[in-house]
C-alpha cells in the first residue's frame, strides 16, 4: 500500500512540474485556455486518485479546483482572474502537501477550507473510494439497541446452551459413536465463537469513561480560580462495559476532589516554585488480570493533619505523628465514611461522602484501590477493577 | 485463455490499482501512458479491453477511442473510458465516439467487476 502512496505522490509532484510554465502564465493571462486545459487535467487526475487513497485533503483541493475551471470553462465565473489565482493557490498546495508526504512532515491544515472558499463557488464533496482487492462486504456500521435486559437474557439462553452442550460432551465421551462425536466437536466450535462473539459485544472503548470530562474540568477548575489541564492516556482501548460504567462515577469523585483540595491556586503554585498551571492525568492501563485507572494531580497533596483531626471526630483515632502515616493508612483513613480532608465543605466535595462512596462502587465490582501521598507534590489514586472477560485482555484499538 | 487488458492511463497510482484489481480477476495486463503507445500496443497485442483515461499528456481519451475504432486493422478491443469526468454531455460524447462504457474514478472492485460482467468477460 505504501507503494501506492509514493506513487502518488510521485504523480503529483511530476504532474506539478511539467504543470510549472501553464501556472506562470496563467498568473499573468488568467485565460490563457491552453494553460487551463493542462491545469484541469492535473487536478482532475489528482481528484480521481485521491480517492484510490482516501486522501480527503486532497480530494478536498482537487475537486474544487476542477469544479472551479470547470465552471469558468462554461462561463460561470465573473472575476475570472482572482478564481485562478486561488486555483493556481491550491494546486500550489497540492505539490507542497506531496513534498510534505515524501519527506515525512505535516503541513497545517487550517487554511485550506479558507483557499477553497476564496474560489467563490459551491464545491462538490470529493469522491472516496479507497483501494482494496478485498472484496468481502464492507464491514457493517452503524448498529442496533438492546436493553441490557434483552441482552442479558441473550447472554443467558447462550449460558444455558453451553451447559447443555458440556453435558453432551460428558455423554458423549462415555459411550459416544465417534460420528457424534465428531459433529459434536463441530458444535463446540461454534459455541466457543458465540461466546467470543458475546463478549465482544459488551466491550467499549474506554474513552466513554472520559466523555465531557474536559469540560467539567475546565468549570469546576474556573469556578474555583484555578487553572488545570487534563492529560489523558490510554484512550481507545476496549473494557468491558460494566467497567467503564463502574468506573465512571469515583473517577468523577476523585477528579472533582483532585480540583477541590489538591490543586493549589495558581499564585500559591508560583510562589511555590510550580508551573502555575496543575496537571491532572489520568492513565488507563489493561493490566494481566485487571483494568487500571490511574488519577494524579501535581497538587499539595494530602492535608494529614486535617485528616487525622476530621477521622477523630468520627471516633477513627490514630496513634502516630500524622506526618508518620504511610499511604495505606493514610488510604483507611480517606476511605472512612465522613472523614474528608477539607476544612468547610464546597458544593463540589468536601462533606465526606467522596470517597467511602468510591471504595463502596469499587467493592460491588470485587475492585480495589491503593493510595499514594506525595506532600506537595501531588497524590496518585490506582482504581483497579478485575477484568471478567479474557477477551478484554487481547483487545486493545488499534 | 486469460483475457488481455491494456490499462492506458498517465497516473502511475491508476496503472498499479487497476493492475491489482484486474490480475485479481484473472487478467493478463499491459500498461501504456500515453495514447501513442496506447495505440501501439493495441496493434501489437490486441487486448480484449482497454481502461481508457480520459486525460492524458498527449492526447485526450476520446481521441484514442476514436483512432481505435477508425482502424480497421485493429482487432477491435472492448472499450471502457474511465475519469472523474461527470458531465453527462461529456460521457455521452465518449460513448458516441465509441466507447462500450463509462466508468467513474476512484473504482472499486464491485464496480469494475459489473463491467467486466456485462462485457461477458467474467
Amino acid at each position: 500500500m505504501s507503494d501506492l502512496v509514493s506513487d502518488f505522490v510521485a504523480d503529483v509532484r511530476a504532474g506539478y512540474q511539467r504543470l510549472k510554465p501553464a501556472l506562470s502564465r496563467l498568473a499573468v493571462v488568467p485565460d490563457d485556455l491552453d494553460a487551463r486545459g493542462a491545469v484541469f487535467r492535473f487536478v482532475h487526475t489528482v481528484h480521481g486518485n485521491a480517492g484510490f487513497l482516501n486522501f480527503e485533503r486532497f480530494g478536498r483541493l482537487a475537486s474544487a479546483a476542477e469544479e472551479a475551471l470547470s465552471q469558468m470553462r462554461d462561463g460561470r465565473i465573473l472575476d475570472e482572474a482572482d478564481c485562478m489565482a486561488a486555483v493556481i493557490a491550491l494546486v500550489d498546495r497540492m505539490e507542497k502537501l506531496a513534498d510534505a508526504i515524501d519527506a515525512g512532515v505535516g503541513v497545517p491544515v487550517h487554511d485550506e477550507a479558507a483557499m477553497i472558499a476564496r474560489l467563490g463557488i459551491v464545491v462538490p464533496e470529493p469522491r472516496m473510494i479507497p483501494f482494496s482487492l478485498d472484496d468481502r462486504p464492507k464491514e457493517k456500521t452503524g448498529s442496533i439497541r438492546l436493553s441490557i435486559a434483552q441482552f442479558e437474557q441473550l447472554a443467558a439462553c447462550f449460558e444455558g446452551v453451553a451447559a447443555a452442550h458440556r453435558d453432551m460432551l460428558g455423554l458423549v465421551s462415555h459411550h459416544g459413536d465417534p460420528r457424534l462425536a465428531n459433529a459434536l466437536a463441530n458444535v463446540s466450535g461454534r459455541i466457543a465463537s458465540m461466546d467470543d462473539a458475546l463478549r465482544l459485544a459488551q466491550l467499549l472503548p474506554v474513552d466513554k469513561l472520559f466523555v465531557a470530562l474536559d469540560r467539567i474540568v475546565a468549570q469546576t477548575a474556573e469556578a474555583l480560580g484555578k487553572q488545570v489541564r487534563l492529560v489523558i492516556n490510554g484512550a481507545g482501548v476496549m473494557v468491558d462495559r460494566e467497567i467503564v460504567e463502574g468506573l465512571r462515577d469515583p473517577l468523577l469523585h476523585l477528579v472533582r476532589n483532585a480540583l477541590d483540595h489538591g490543586f493549589e491556586k495558581p499564585d500559591a503554585r508560583a510562589a511555590l516554585g510550580k508551573d502555575p498551571i496543575g496537571t491532572l492525568c489520568l492513565t488507563i492501563t489493561v493490566e494481566e488480570q485487571a483494568v487500571a485507572l490511574c488519577v494524579e494531580d501535581d497538587g499539595r497533596g494530602v492535608d494529614r493533619y486535617t485528616i487525622v483531626e476530621c477521622a477523630a471526630t468520627r471516633n477513627v483515632h490514630v496513634a502516630c505523628d500524622p506526618d508518620a502515616l504511610s499511604n495505606d493508612q493514610l488510604a483507611i483513613l480517606i476511605t472512612a465514611p465522613g472523614v474528608s480532608a477539607a476544612r468547610e465543605s464546597s458544593t463540589l466535595s468536601g462533606r465526606g461522602v467522596g470517597l467511602d462512596a468510591v471504595m463502596a462502587r469499587l467493592r460491588r465490582l470485587y475492585g480495589e484501590m491503593s493510595f499514594e501521598d506525595f506532600p506537595g507534590q501531588g497524590t496518585r489514586f490506582t482504581l483497579r477493577l478485575p477484568l471478567k472477560h479474557k477477551i478484554a485482555r487481547h483487545i486493545s484499538a488499534a | 485463455m486469460r483475457p488481455s487488458c491494456l490499462i492506458l492511463d498517465d497516473s502511475r497510482l491508476v496503472r498499479a490499482v487497476a493492475r491489482s484489481l484486474f490480475e485479481a480477476l484473472g487478467f493478463s495486463v499491459l500498461e501504456a501512458e500515453d495514447v501513442k503507445d496506447g495505440l501501439l500496443q493495441c496493434a501489437r497485442s490486441a487486448p480484449d479491453l482497454v481502461l481508457v483515461d480520459w486525460n492524458m499528456p498527449d492526447a485526450d481519451g476520446i481521441s484514442f477511442i476514436r483512432a481505435v475504432r477508425a482502424d480497421a486493422s485493429l482487432s477491435q478491443p472492448k472499450l471502457l473510458l474511465c475519469s472523474t469526468e461527470t458531465r453527462l454531455s461529456e460521457i455521452r460524447a465518449a460513448l458516441r465516439a465509441g466507447a462500450d462504457s463509462y466508468m467513474l474514478k476512484p473504482f472499486d472492485r464491485p464496480k469494475l467487476q459489473h463491467r467486466l460482467r456485462r462485457f461477458g468477460f467474467l
